[in-house]
């Protein structure tokens, strides 16, 4: 049972006060209408038009407001919490590639892959997260970032190109997109609370006003929503879905990759939902997933693209102090009302071409850094360096010299020459290749003088390293070791050699102390100040129960006169 | 005129080096000293030994009526003193 936070004021059970929850969910309508950016930037590279344009962005916006709706119910139908599903941008690359070969019915087909790849791999994420470590997630994260930066610099400078060369750019574009730009950054550095979430809908209305006083939109775009009327039935491109057996791959690892990024999703929501917080509901997760693949196929089924759960809106619930389920229902249904609003609809779907531009901008510079985070969580040897370091160059082949692969059979060419597959590939490979070799088990040789936490901690360190352990677990378990050879010490609980044994299955870090004595004692209260100060095993007492605080479990076995104590750490 | 005795540790505060460090702290308990500060920002360990000399020494101390405080604390020993609760035994600050 979780145990609710006090910052919260509504937990995910809860039911607020219908003005709150009212006020509550338009607040989180108004961010997610936000993201019409991805499914925008998807049209304006496609070459779409309006009605077109309208088509993706309703269909888009009807599998997003479903799917966040089915999150509200507990699993196996939904997640149980306030999780709002936006366009990812995770498939915007490959989508404009797919939008490009194919138009709208690729783009549906494309995104039924994306679903259905998500329904089977919720049946198995538990599973695959050996293979998508955070260096192997990070290296593709920030190359997606790299992957975006191109759309971002041709929109944000309204560049014209010849023979691959730049011919013009467009002043206006740069003046529209570098204020667009500004104000998104300056709203989120300088901005606190919802000023800060919302900083990329102050950057579109910013973007929006300048484009106007400079003539920056489209006018058949403009035109359009001229003629669109406030309230009507709204626009769907109901189009037979194409399929690319060449472009399958590539969506394939992107949903696999998006799989991966919602678990992180889920351990931000459940932390937010338990101030007892241990480890990651996994099932919840999954069911999690499953709504999203399910969302995804709709999405397709009826012309719009792939989403995903928004951080976004995990940061608004943060800072709402609001996690009540019952927002992200009546989200849902306020987002199923939005595309009866046509004027609304075509306004979204023209955004002006700087504005997309500076929008892309700020997602590729947040997705570069959000990368390096990620690959930089965990503790780097050697091989992980390597890891890391040969797919980004792999990956950046593709930039420097376009058309490099393509000699290669044209299945494998087109992953090949995206740069976000031929990444993601390589990364998985080279971890796999990388781990050959890598004991899973490691045990502290004896030590004469005892060991101390300076004997510990190089030790940790190492195999920390060699399988890629995250530093903070790494360091409480060099801690935790260190006060136990203290506490075994100071009990004299053991009469002959101690081993001190780690394992690790990228879930749980194990450390195993088995001696020849008697079992440690482990408080569940500390000593008081009284039995510390006086010549007792109160001391002794203390470094059982430190122990206990540092590790998620700690469990004791006898066999004859052999003692084994054994900490857990989950990771 | 009492001093302020500025005390600065490096690296761990265990059972290996509690009892050097409680007998350096111990030797200014006699002189005219006003107050003792203790330095932990360059503390990477803190144990259970550790814990104890730091409160037989703060007792000894306080005893005599001499603040005893402890600051700067590292992360790692940040962490140590959240999970005790040592922070209702010592004076802290800049924790």
């Amino acid at each position: 049972m979780a145990k609710k936070p006090d910052r919260l004021q509504y937990g995910a059970d809860d039911i607020p006060p219908r003005p709150a929850l009212l006020l509550l969910s338009i607040q989180h309508v108004c961010l997610a209408l936000v993201f019409a950016i991805y499914p925008a930037a998807i049209a304006q590279k496609a070459g779409m038009t309006p009605l077109q344009k309208a088509g993706l962005l309703t269909a888009t916006i009807i599998a997003t407001a479903i799917t966040t709706f089915l999150h509200h119910f507990k699993p196996p139908l939904g997640n149980g919490n306030l999780t709002v599903q936006t366009p990812t941008p995770v498939v915007v690359p490959a989508l404009m590639q797919a939008a490009g070969m194919g138009g709208l019915p690729l783009l549906a087909g494309m995104t039924i892959v994306f679903g259905a790849t998500e329904l089977l791999v919720s049946r198995v994420i538990k599973y695959l997260r050996a293979y998508f470590p955070p260096e192997v997630s990070g290296v593709v994260v920030m190359m997606l970032g790299v992957s975006l930066a191109e759309s971002a610099v041709k929109n944000f400078t309204g560049a014209t190109m010849s023979a691959g060369l730049v011919t013009a750019v467009n002043r206006d574009y740069i003046l529209v997109a570098s204020l667009t730009l500004a104000t998104i950054i300056a709203c989120a550095v300088f901005g606190k609370g919802i000023v800060k979430l919302f900083s990329l809908g102050f950057g579109l209305a910013v973007g929006l006003i300048t484009s106007k006083i400079v003539g920056a939109f489209n006018p058949v775009d403009i035109e359009n929503i001229s003629a669109s009327p406030w309230l009507g039935l709204p626009t769907i491109n109901l189009a037979l879905p194409a399929f690319d057996v060449a472009l399958i791959p590539l969506v394939v690892i992107m949903a696999i990759i998006q799989c991966v990024d919602t678990l992180g999703s889920f351990i931000s929501i459940q932390r937010i939902n338990d101030e007892d917080w241990k480890k990651l509901d996994t099932d919840q997760a999954a069911a999690g997933i499953q709504v999203n693949g399910i969302g995804n196929v709709l999405s397709g089924l009826i012309g719009g693209m792939p989403g995903g759960i928004s951080s976004a809106h995990i940061g608004l619930v943060m800072a709402s102090g609001a996690a009540a389920r019952r927002v992200g229902a009546l989200t849902g249904i306020l987002l199923m009302f939005s595309i009866f609003t046509p004027k609304l609809v075509a306004g979204l779907s023209s955004i002006p071409q700087p504005v997309i531009g500076a929008l892309l901008a700020y997602t590729a510079a947040f997705m570069m850094v959000a990368g390096m985070e990620l690959i930089l969580s965990r503790l780097l040897s050697e091989r992980r360096i390597f890891t890391v370091g040969l797919s980004v160059l792999i990956g950046l082949s593709t930039v420097i010299l376009p058309g490099v692969y393509s000699h290669l059979p044209v299945l494998l060419a087109n992953v090949c020459e995206s740069t976000l597959a031929i990444t993601a590939v390589s990364a998985i490979l080279l971890n796999m290749l990388f781990r050959i070799g890598i004991s899973r088990r490691a045990e502290l040789p004896a030590n004469p003088d005892g060991h101390h936490y300076e004997t510990i901690s190089p030790f940790m360190d190492q195999i920390g390293k060699d399988w890629g352990a995250r530093r903070d677990i790494v360091e409480k378990a060099a801690t935790a070791c260190a006060e136990t050879f203290e506490a075994l010490a100071a009990h004299g609980v053991r009469s002959g050699d101690l081993t001190l044994t780690v394992e690790f299955d990228e879930v749980d870090l194990l450390m195993t102390f088995t001696y020849p004595g008697s079992p440690l004692v482990i408080p569940t209260e500390r000593p008081s100040l009284q039995d510390l100060l006086a010549e007792t095993d109160a001391p002794a007492q203390l470094g059982g129960y430190i122990v206990r605080k540092y590790v998620d479990r700690l469990s004791q076995t006898r066999v004859g006169d052999i003692n084994k104590l054994i900490l857990k750490l989950e990771h | 005129m009492d001093d302020v005795i500025e005390y600065k540790l490096t690296g761990r505060l265990d059972s290996q080096t509690a009892g050097h460090h409680q007998d350096a702290l111990l030797a200014h308990l006699n002189e005219n000293t006003a107050a003792i500060a203790l330095d932990f920002s360059a503390v990477t360990h803190l144990s259970t030994a550790g814990i104890r000399v730091l409160l037989l020494t703060s007792r000894a101390y306080q005893a005599k009526g001499v603040p005893f405080v402890l600051h700067s604390l590292s992360p790692a020993v940040v962490e140590v003193v959240r999970i005790t609760g040592l922070a209702d035994l010592l004076t802290l600050r800049g924790v």
